[in-house]
């Protein structure tokens, strides 16, 4: 660890390592914690949410499109969820959820704060490091319209952190099989892998934003037409992301190989019986790719970031990651320009961090 | 000499542009049937086979996907049919039409690319001027470590944040857009590490410091072999460069800025025109494509050159 806070060459490198490093850590143990600094109550626990048949409400163009009228009951409800669109139940797309109190309305379907809004109405936004009346600590403090901004930061850092997670394994998984299977068993399956290498070719030839941009379009337009959900789409999103940057993977891994498969140690570990798997795993990629490996994961993962706001600037984003975020506070950015200014910092700091593991990995690979 | 060289020159070129476009052919293929199965684009590919359905059945007694439904699978012959006709349209630069005024794609499409290419020919150039600038600056360890390391850093993300922050300063909106590019997606780290990582190899081999020892400028001596590697080198960087240019076409809401990743965007949105974002892709990927074999054909030269 200290190596690696102190391998830049540069004082600003080292000082800027130390401080993006800090800022990492600390974001993931609030995601992991859930932030232990504020208490909230999640939307399972409000008692006055229940399930509202499509039929049963009544649709006006006048009405403001955060309520509508059940005509059942004769009352108004409020739909909570982010845009204020209706959550729609994905195992019934005819049901959805409501909360009658209006209070509610203005709230969002993650890490309610409901205490707080209410004790703080007005005055809103808080500063950072308050206190609130229950003894909680507002780091980052509260936006003009009353979240906790630390909760909201880490409500799209742990969304984030889970895309990343998509990410990784498919580019990994990828990278490595792909290199492996060209790098190591070039001359046993020759066709195979002149295959294998043409698709790699053909991934590597286009620009990846080209190749995401069709892929985003069609997941949206097919899996809509499937009923799936957002998050599913998201997901799927992010996983061929990976599989479209494992080129780059693969390539290392191939040229790695291809060095070390004629070594004297590899000849002597097939002469010793030691099966191809093992030499695989546990000398060449354990040993000698380990390092690389490391470094392009750490790209990767702030290719994610890149691409979540690039999404976001191109208008296919979907809610709650960080990129979304960092968008809804630059379009209103009168209104958030502290929550803005923050989030663009942790951003900077989060990409400095990534960037500088790479580099970190990068000489640690060469050497 | 001189025609015997030109003449190899040509073949080589006519080949390359021979094998991007069977490249790219068989890419957007792929890229045709998955457009296929996208739900509301039977007014680009299928809608022939629409109308091979009978209507005058009452639909709503079933399930409507039922009228909708494409089995890429079992559509297969029908759909490389219409990609065929397609494609040899597309060789007389007949890409069809915009479907809302009816437009010929083709009287765009070029205009569109050459804007993309301007401005990524511009940031290529600022890159590799930028690069030899601390190609040389590294040499002096003060500079190296207080201007080159920290200025590396930079991203294409850096860079959009800070404008973020810095836009109401007023600069010069395109050299912002030139120094994004050159700058951004890792790009000027990549182009660095690697100009530099090859001048130092191609610099300590025997023939250049013989050439240093005996009093000759060892730049001569290693111009072909850096002059190969510039090119392959350059050329695998265009891809990434391509990518910023399509979000700073968008980010800065096209304009004077838009290129052809932005009307691949634009046609995108809401209501998708298809066959607009199929010829855009399609030009894009043969460009991209005849790009990267120069890029890895200058690479096996090198190989060959060193063996």
């Amino acid at each position: 660890m200290l190596r690696f806070l102190l391998h830049s060459d540069s004082l600003f490198g080292k000082v800027l390592t130390i401080i993006s490093t800090i800022v990492v850590v600390f974001f993931v143990i609030v995601v992991i914690t859930d932030n232990p600094f504020s208490s909230y109550t999640t939307i399972d626990e409000v008692e006055e949410e229940k399930p509202v048949s499509i039929d049963q409400l009544q649709f006006d163009s006048d009405r403001s499109h955060k309520d509508y009228y059940d005509k059942e009951n004769d009352q108004n409800i409020y739909i909570l969820s982010e845009e204020s669109e209706p959550i729609i139940n994905p195992r019934n797309p005819k049901e959805l959820k409501v909360i009658e109190t209006e209070k509610l309305a203005v709230q969002e379907y993650y890490y309610l704060s409901i205490d707080k809004i209410l004790d703080y109405r007005g005055d809103h936004p808080i500063k950072p490091l308050k206190f609130t009346s229950q003894g909680d600590l507002l780091i980052l403090g509260t936006t003009s319209s009353g979240y906790d901004l630390l909760s909201k930061i880490t409500a799209s850092v742990s969304k984030t952190f889970v895309l990343m997670f998509y990410t990784m394994a498919s580019f990994l998984f990828f990278g490595i099989i792909s290199g492996v299977l060209i790098g190591y068993y070039r001359e046993r399956f020759v066709r195979s892998i002149r295959i294998l290498e043409f698709t790699i070719k053909t991934l590597e030839s286009t620009p990846l934003l080209l190749w995401m941009l069709l892929s985003v379009i069609i997941i949206q337009r097919v899996l809509l037409d499937m009923g799936k959900s957002p998050e599913f789409q998201l997901s799927l999103i992010f996983v061929f992301l990976g599989f479209f940057s494992s080129p780059s993977l693969s390539k290392i891994i191939t040229n790695k190989f291809e060095m070390l498969k004629s070594q004297d140690f590899v000849v002597a570990l097939k002469l010793l019986g030691v099966n191809d798997r093992r030499i695989i795993i546990s000398h060449i990629l354990r040993h000698f790719c380990f390092s690389s490996i490391l470094f392009q994961a750490s790209y990767i993962c702030a290719q994610v970031l890149f691409f979540d706001f690039t999404l976001q600037v191109l208008e296919f984003g979907y809610p709650g990651t960080l990129g979304s975020e960092l968008n809804y506070f630059n379009i209103d950015k009168n209104n958030y320009q502290f929550p803005l200014n923050t989030l663009i910092s942790i951003l900077f700091f989060f990409t400095t961090f990534l960037f500088y593991s790479a580099r970190f990995f990068e000489s640690k690979a060469k050497s | 000499m001189f025609l015997k060289k030109s003449l190899s020159l040509l073949k080589y070129l006519l080949l390359t542009l021979f094998k991007s476009v069977l490249f790219t052919s068989l890419i957007s293929f792929v890229i045709y049937c998955l457009l296929y199965i996208c739900p509301d684009s039977d007014s680009f590919i299928g809608e022939e086979k629409l109308k091979e359905y009978d209507f005058s059945i009452d639909y709503s007694a079933h399930d409507l996907s039922e009228v909708n439904q494409k089995n890429i699978i079992t559509d297969l012959p029908f759909v490389a049919g219409e990609y065929a006709q397609w494609l040899l349209n597309a060789i007389t630069l007949d890409f069809g039409v915009r479907s809302d005024d009816q437009e010929k794609i083709s009287l765009f499409i070029f205009d569109d690319l050459i804007v993309t290419l301007k401005f990524v020919g511009l940031a290529i150039i600022v890159a590799l001027f930028i690069s030899i600038l601390f190609l040389f600056a590294s040499r002096v360890s003060m500079l190296s470590r207080w201007i080159v390391q920290p200025f590396l850093t930079l991203s294409f993300f850096h860079v959009v944040l800070i404008y973020m922050l810095l836009e109401h300063i007023g600069l010069n909106m395109n050299f912002i857009v030139i120094f994004s590019l050159a700058v951004g997606s890792g790009v000027l780290y990549d182009y660095y590490t690697l100009l530099s990582d090859e001048h130092h190899s191609i610099l300590e081999k025997d023939y250049s410091l013989f050439a240093l020892n005996a009093g000759y400028n060892p730049y001569i001596f290693a111009s072909k072999e850096l002059q190969l590697q510039l090119i392959s080198i350059t050329a695998s960087r265009i891809p990434i460069v391509f990518g910023g240019m399509i979000l700073v076409e968008v980010f800065s809401g096209g304009g004077k800025y838009a290129g052809i990743g932005f009307r691949i965007w634009e046609s995108l949105r809401d209501y998708p025109d298809y066959g607009v974002i199929f010829s855009a892709t399609f030009v894009s990927i043969l460009l991209f494509t005849t790009i990267f074999l120069i890029a890895e054909r200058q690479r096996m030269n090198l190989i060959n050159l060193r063996d």
